[in-house]
């Protein structure tokens, strides 16, 4: 009787057990040693398991830290909001107005993500910089005296190439939601008189609101957890929790204080998204959603 | 279990005639707290053709992926030629399916589904003749190397039933099999089917919600309704004689008129009702000094009837004109009644009939 | 309106490619100044890339990475999406959270956990770290591409294959892997890339054997010229190559299903 839910089972297990393995080995584990090591002490060079809890006290008291958590959260939201206006007419348009070019607008959309960091990133330098494109373009035109310096190493600079980086998450995280409509609705609030507009903004909009929920929780936690840009691009202002993370692993050996800040920012941005997902799924939008999946 | 006459006669020799090929026994699948299917019992013989048909969810396609090993049993036990296989995996028993939407293997031919079966067994020696008859059975040998996408609905159907038969399996489940077909082809279907589970003398059994298709194709029928058998038996008996009000109603949609069951004795009820105390058989469920139904069948009820025994007036409210005849809605007897008229004798919404029966037509269930 | 929202798809795309276009661009201008107005046409950059020995070495390791990166989260992501997409299991939201948890852990935290794991167990950093290192990274990606092609796979297929009684593994063989095999070859495809194109996990457990992309990053910071243009337009040409052929594969295996 039991036997097929065993048989079942076991292929579960085969199935699961080497990626369950492979993530608490060198995922799990690790982020639970960077735990441990946040209640050391550092003395001099050397690490002192003498556990306690001041790190977490200078992450708490410190104006910095606390500075640097506030800016990557308010980055974070910045960008994917940026990211959600600019995402949906680009999502909109692939899945409802292009039929044979589809995949290939993705793929087009893709290319410069898959590209890597450090090229996008060395493009961007190479369009905004003193001596950039953007400035010689404008000085060789006449339209500038001086080359305009804060076109980079500013905040600025870095919200847009943040933005740039993470666009092709959001466009996908909505292009899935769009696609996913049952296309009759469209017709049926045709049919009831609604117009273009009144249709996305009654019918098309809340049926994807999901889809921006999700692309927007993606690029808030990659925008917090993004190294690169903000240091390469942001100049001064490139001083991020993440970069003082790195700081504190290089240079200034304090790795449980590292440790402590990283564990702070994991547990925020935690508490964050499951306060938004709990509320979203709470809303009276989201238990009608659920309920009819 | 009731005989009746209808039934063919298993050719399976004598053994065949007296044991059953599967037993369903206290049958019962839940899913999380809903219980799909309430511990149910039924026998399938050799050689026959049983439909299992119900409304959507009322558990009819649960028991035959019980039977085919898709899903686990949750309660009871299910014996084929005796043995028990309630715990035997799916690709180990010797039954096999034809799917509603026919999952044909997109990636392989049509030659190569069909063979599928008999190569997961090793069977290679005698394949390539065992498929191209099965092909040849089901009038698909010239599109052997086609691929399931370039094939009609109609194709894909015969596929499918190739691919599941020429495995030679004990049982054969159809799964709502012509339910993507449209009306004309299901038609022709219907009688493929039968002809081939003649030809091939299996037993099948098939899932339907379409009664139209479970008279037409089935020697055996079992309703079913909220995860329970309503009743089971020969096609003619289930529509002549139903076994409660549900199955009067499901099946060809009987008119129930309420009575009140004055005597009972010997299967035959003696009932008050509108039209006056009638005596005719009645359903085991009747008791006597109970409320019940008397079952009129749209056909036995004649407009302007000569010199039937009763009759009584009503009023037409609607008429639905059907090419050949006429469906007449009669209020009268303090029911609404709907009734088969042939011809065009002018009766029109409005119109004062007089409506009567045949007392041997009448029938009694209980409420 | 229509206009509108078409003109606006254009000049989003334009945006896109701004950057790598101007790249490229530079990458052919005869010129050590990267300044408007353009010199002329030349190959020379791409000329001294190809003669460059540190960076052909460098190249070598993102290869010696990797293909086996690309390997490796493959049939792990391939196997999770198996369990995701076809088990009715209690445990299958555990398993999604688990392996999409590397994607939503800023990556810099995750190196850095890495550098204290490795020093706690005495591991020496190798192209081998980097390897395990970059999986972990990028195992989301390739589960989410293997299991977006399983979940348009008709449940039934299965059922049919163990009703004509094939076993597990049989089903396996016949028919799941036939059917996942261009979404195993794009995701294969997918994770070779992005493992060449990794820069934090890398950097961090990387050793004395560095892959290209750590190489470029240093060059980038302290010595800008032509030559990195056009190894990035390099990067960017192999990167469109390979990601064409792997949607192309994934809409093949996709065609064969309709």
């Amino acid at each position: 009787m039991a036997s097929l839910e065993d048989t079942r089972r076991k292929e579960f297990a085969v199935l699961a057990t080497p990626a369950v393995l492979f993530v608490g080995a060198f995922c799990i584990a690790p982020l639970a040693l960077l735990f441990l090591y946040s209640f050391y002490r550092v003395d001099f060079v050397a690490m002192v398991p003498d556990l306690n809890l001041r790190n977490y006290a200078t992450v708490v008291t410190s104006e910095t830290y606390r500075t640097l958590i506030g800016k990557a959260m308010l980055h974070g939201a910045l960008v994917a909001g940026f990211t959600a206006v600019l995402a949906y007419p680009l999502a909109f348009f692939i899945a409802m107005r292009v039929k044979v070019y589809k995949a290939a607008l993705l793929t087009a959309l893709l290319i410069p993500l898959y590209t890597g960091d450090l090229v996008r990133i060395f493009a961007w330098r190479v369009v905004l910089g003193a001596e950039g494109i953007l400035n010689t373009f404008l000085l060789w035109i006449g339209a500038t005296e001086q080359p305009i310096m804060a076109l980079l190493f500013s905040t600025g600079a870095s919200l847009l190439v943040l933005t740039y980086n993470y666009l092709p998450f959001m466009v996908l995280a909505i292009w899935i939601a769009l696609e996913l409509l049952d296309r009759s609705l469209l017709e049926a609030a045709a049919d009831l008189g609604a117009g273009r507009f009144r249709t996305f903004r009654h019918v098309v909009l809340p049926l994807t609101l999901p889809g921006v929920l999700v692309g927007a929780l993606m690029v808030f936690a990659l925008v917090i957890g993004d190294y690169l840009t903000p240091q390469l691009i942001g100049g001064s202002s490139g001083v991020t929790v993440i970069s003082a993370i790195h700081d504190l692993f290089g240079a200034a050996f304090d790795w449980p204080l590292g440790g402590a800040i990283a564990w702070v920012l994991m547990a925020v941005l935690v508490t964050l998204i499951a306060a938004l997902a709990t509320l979203a799924l709470r809303s009276r939008l989201g238990r009608a959603l659920l309920r009819t999946r | 279990m009731e005989r009746s006459e209808s039934e063919l006669s298993g050719d399976a020799g004598d053994e065949g005639a007296q044991s059953p090929l599967l037993v369903a026994r206290n049958l019962t699948k839940d899913y999380g707290p809903v219980r799909a299917v309430r511990s149910v019992d039924f026998t399938l013989r050799h050689d026959s053709f049983v439909t299992i048909l119900g409304p959507s969810g009322c558990g009819k396609t649960s028991i035959l992926r019980m039977i085919g090993g898709f899903e686990a049993v949750s309660g009871g036990e299910l014996t084929l030629d005796g043995v028990d296989i309630t715990a035997v995996p799916a690709n180990r028993r010797p039954v096999n399916t034809v799917f509603q939407q026919y999952a044909l293997f997109p990636h392989l031919s049509v030659r190569d589904n069909v063979a599928f079966g008999l190569r997961m067994k090793g069977r290679t020696a005698e394949m390539a003749k065992r498929v191209d008859e099965a092909l040849a059975i089901v009038r698909m040998e010239a599109m052997a190397d086609r691929f399931p996408a370039q094939l009609s609905g109609g194709q894909q159907q015969r596929v499918a039933l190739a691919r599941a038969f020429v495995n030679q399996p004990r049982l054969l489940l159809l799964d709502e099999p012509l339910s993507a077909l449209d009306r004309k082809m299901r038609k022709h279907m219907q009688i493929e089917l039968k002809e081939l589970r003649q030809r091939l003398g299996m037993t099948f059994f098939y899932v339907t919600h379409d009664q139209d298709e479970a008279f037409a194709l089935s020697d055996w029928m079992i309703v079913m309704n909220h995860g329970v058998i309503e009743q089971q038996g020969a096609p003619q008996d289930i529509y002549r004689r139903p076994a409660n009000a549900y199955v009067a109603d499901f099946i060809g949609g009987a008119n129930l008129v309420p009575v009140t069951v004055m005597a009972k004795r010997d299967g035959v009820a003696g009932a008050d009702t509108p039209m006056g105390r009638i005596e005719c058989p009645c359903a085991a469920g009747v008791a006597a000094g109970s409320t019940a139904f008397l079952c009129l069948r749209a056909e036995h009820l004649v407009l302007s009837p000569a010199a039937t025994a009763r009759a009584f007036d009503g009023v037409v409210t609607h008429v639905i004109f059907q090419g050949d005849s006429k469906i007449v809605e009669v209020e009268g007897a303090g029911r609404r009644l709907t009734l088969t008229a042939a011809g065009t004798d002018g009766v029109e919404p409005g119109s004062a009939v007089r409506v009567g029966f045949d007392d041997a037509h009448a029938w009694i269930v209980a409420g | 309106m229509e206009r509108l929202l078409r003109s606006y798809v254009w000049a989003l795309y334009g945006f896109v490619y701004l950057p790598v276009a101007v790249v490229v661009l530079f990458s052919l201008n005869d010129s050590d100044l990267i300044a408007f107005p353009l010199k002329g046409f030349t190959l020379r950059w791409y000329d001294d890339v190809l003669g460059d020995a540190r960076l052909l070495g460098g190249l070598f390791n993102t290869f010696a990475v990797a293909i086996p990166v690309a390997l490796v989260t493959t049939v792990l992501g391939g196997a999770s999406a198996l369990a995701l997409t076809r088990h009715k299991s209690s445990f299958r939201l555990v398993l999604g959270l688990l392996v999409i948890l590397p994607f939503f852990v800023p990556r810099m935290i995750l190196a850095v956990s890495q550098v204290a794991f490795m020093h706690q167990l005495a591991i020496t950093k190798s192209l081998l770290t980097v390897c395990i290192g970059q999986s972990l990274v990028i195992l989301p990606f390739t589960t989410i591409i293997i299991a977006s092609v399983l979940y348009r796979l008709d449940p039934a297929l299965e059922e049919a294959a163990s009703d004509l009684g094939a076993s597990a593994w049989q089903r396996f063989r016949h028919v799941q892997l036939p059917l996942m095999k261009f979404g195993l070859m794009a995701a294969c495809f997918i994770a070779f890339v992005l493992s060449s194109a990794e820069y934090t996990v890398s950097f961090f457990t990387s050793g004395r054997a560095q892959p290209l992309s750590i190489l470029v990053a240093s060059d980038f910071r302290f010595h800008l010229s032509p030559t990195l243009y056009a190894l990035a337009s390099l990067i960017v040409l192999f990167n469109i190559i390979v990601v064409v052929v792997s949607e192309l594969l994934r809409r093949r295996g996709e065609g064969a299903r309709k």
